[in-house]
């Protein structure tokens, strides 16, 4: 008679700690396309995530969230804690890391088409994830309180100030009871990172059950892609140390309100361009594009034909238009934007 | 059904009971006030090392003692302690240590149970700010009175064994990545 509480016959046996962690499990078929790095930019975005979780935590301990004593806390982990601060520099550079590793990643599903039918749900979970992302590293440079932090802040109150209700807990007087930074370095270490958790659960689930948008009749098993993409993950997270290493983070003097002379992080740069160019509502033009247009692509981008192709050239067309804004903030000259 | 009612109402009553009593309790005490959250004010908050200055401070809480420190570069300095009056105000002279650096600042005012009760954003610089002839070389601007976007001169804490524990792990997490790569390419 068969045992009911035996494990399903698809879990292969192969070890004690296979057998009650069902591993086996693991070993279900992916298109052996996908063994390709091209295909493993999503997991090694998480991996950046992973690393910036785990510093995130050690930070936390030493991090002091209030407007006077934000910077000096920063400052005592620079000055004083040897290892802490090395863990920070891995933090800053993981930031870097995985804001670029995911818009690779997002270029290379946008490039083959990652988006069709039935896949839309897995594109727009990705471009949710990308906003969080940007969040999360706005967020974490205002918890600085230095002068390019108190900068940023100040953009993003006036921003929200445009934004009317919507934009009213970025508002310093939306409550007497907690400090804005506070609120944002609460929303930095819980709020958000909950939400990208849940988020990227529902973009795991589709990834496994919809498969991979691989093509090709070849067939192999996960856990033996899962063996380069250990490799390739090993080789990021070196690099990001061997980077904080020989390039550590550094910290400006305690943020004075009023001024403009710094420049936002790398990731933020175009919105800066677009300041440039168009003001403060700039600062709000330019991400409602390029989130708008990444939600529109699955809609436009249906099936081959024309529309088809315009999508595609439009698409490189705003990355192309995205890096040069880059470069070109980073050139340009400071300027104020808060009087625009 | 019948015997089932009294004990149905037993329970509403007691689950009632126990949802409004709190309810109750929170709305006949008085709503604990939070901190007064008081102003200081100088006449200049351009400040100098050493010089002594007039502080006046508003809405603090009624006889409070106030600890007044300077946050900042040189991280907390004590300057002084005051007591607010019977309508939350003071006035005092404050004298800024000689070794202050220049910089931005935060002005304090800390109550006695720690929190901080008011707080005014000053700038400490470097040179007098007294009327004096204008010579040729001061005219160009001094840029310690304003931020800068250039990274702090910070005495990092350096530790060999962090260094080069991140450094071995560095070479260790690269070359067992190439190895699993490079197995995983053979193997396939």
């Amino acid at each position: 008679m068969e045992d009911p509480l035996a494990a399903p016959p698809d879990v292969v046996r192969s070890g004690a700690l296979e057998e009650r962690l069902a591993l086996g499990a693991l070993a279900y078929p992916v298109p052996a396309r996908a063994n390709r790095l091209d295909f493993m930019l999503g997991a090694l975005t998480l991996t950046a995530l992973t690393l910036l979780a785990v510093t995130g935590i050690i930070l936390s301990q030493y991090y002091n969230p209030t407007p006077v004593d934000a910077h000096g806390s920063v400052r005592y982990v620079i000055t004083n804690a040897p290892l802490v601060s090395y863990l920070r520099d891995v933090h800053v550079w993981g930031a870097s890391a995985a804001i670029l590793l995911v818009f690779v990643h997002l270029s290379a599903v946008f490039w083959r088409r990652g988006f069709r039918r039935p896949r839309e749900g897995l594109w727009w979970s990705g471009v949710l994830l990308l906003a969080l992302l940007f969040v999360l590293a706005f967020t974490g440079t205002v918890l600085r309180a230095d002068q390019e932090a108190v900068e940023a802040l100040a953009h993003a109150v006036a921003g929200s100030a445009l934004a009317g209700p919507l934009g009213a807990p970025l508002q310093p007087d939306f409550t007497p009871s907690s400090p804005l930074i506070t609120r944002l370095y609460a929303m930095h270490i819980s709020v958000i990172p909950i939400v990208l958790v849940l988020v990227l659960a529902l973009h795991l689930w589709l990834v496994r059950h919809l498969g991979v948008s691989a093509s090709g009749p070849d067939r192999a098993l996960f856990t033996h892609h899962l063996r380069p993409l250990s490799g390739f993950a090993l080789i990021v997270v070196s690099i990001v140390g061997a980077v904080a290493l020989v390039s550590p983070a550094g910290l400006l003097a305690p943020g004075v309100a009023g001024f403009e002379v710094t420049k936002p992080l790398w990731p933020f740069l175009w919105v800066y361009a677009a300041e440039n160019l168009f003001g403060m509502t700039g600062m709000l033009i330019a991400p409602a594009v390029l989130f708008g247009f990444l939600a529109a692509v699955p809609v436009f981008d249906r099936r081959d034909g024309p529309t088809a192709t315009i999508t595609r050239a439009a698409g490189l067309a705003l990355l192309a238009l995205l890096v040069i804004a880059i470069v070109w903030a980073a050139l340009a000259p400071a300027q104020q934007h808060l009087d625009m | 059904m019948t015997s089932s009612h009294p004990k149905f109402a037993l329970i509403t009553a007691a689950m009632i009971a126990l949802v409004t009593s709190p309810l109750a309790a929170w709305s006949a005490e008085p709503v604990a006030s939070l901190h007064p959250t008081g102003v200081l004010r100088l006449v200049d908050t351009r400040l100098l090392p050493g010089s002594t200055v007039r502080l006046t401070g508003e809405k603090f809480a009624k006889g409070g003692e106030l600890e007044l420190l300077l946050v900042g570069i040189d991280g907390r300095v004590a300057i002084a302690t005051v007591r607010a009056d019977s309508v939350g105000k003071f006035v005092t002279d404050i004298t800024l240590p000689e070794a202050l650096s220049p910089g931005s600042y935060s002005l304090v005012a800390i109550a006695s149970d720690g929190d901080t009760a008011g707080r005014l954003e000053v700038m400490v610089v470097a040179a007098p700010i007294a009327q004096e002839p204008v010579e040729a070389e001061s005219e160009t601007h001094d840029p310690s009175h304003e931020p800068s976007a250039d990274p702090m001169v910070l005495d990092r804490a350096t530790s060999a064994a962090v260094t080069g524990g991140a450094a071995i792990g560095v070479l260790l997490a690269f070359g067992i990545g190439v190895f699993t790569l490079y197995r995983s390419r053979t193997g396939s």
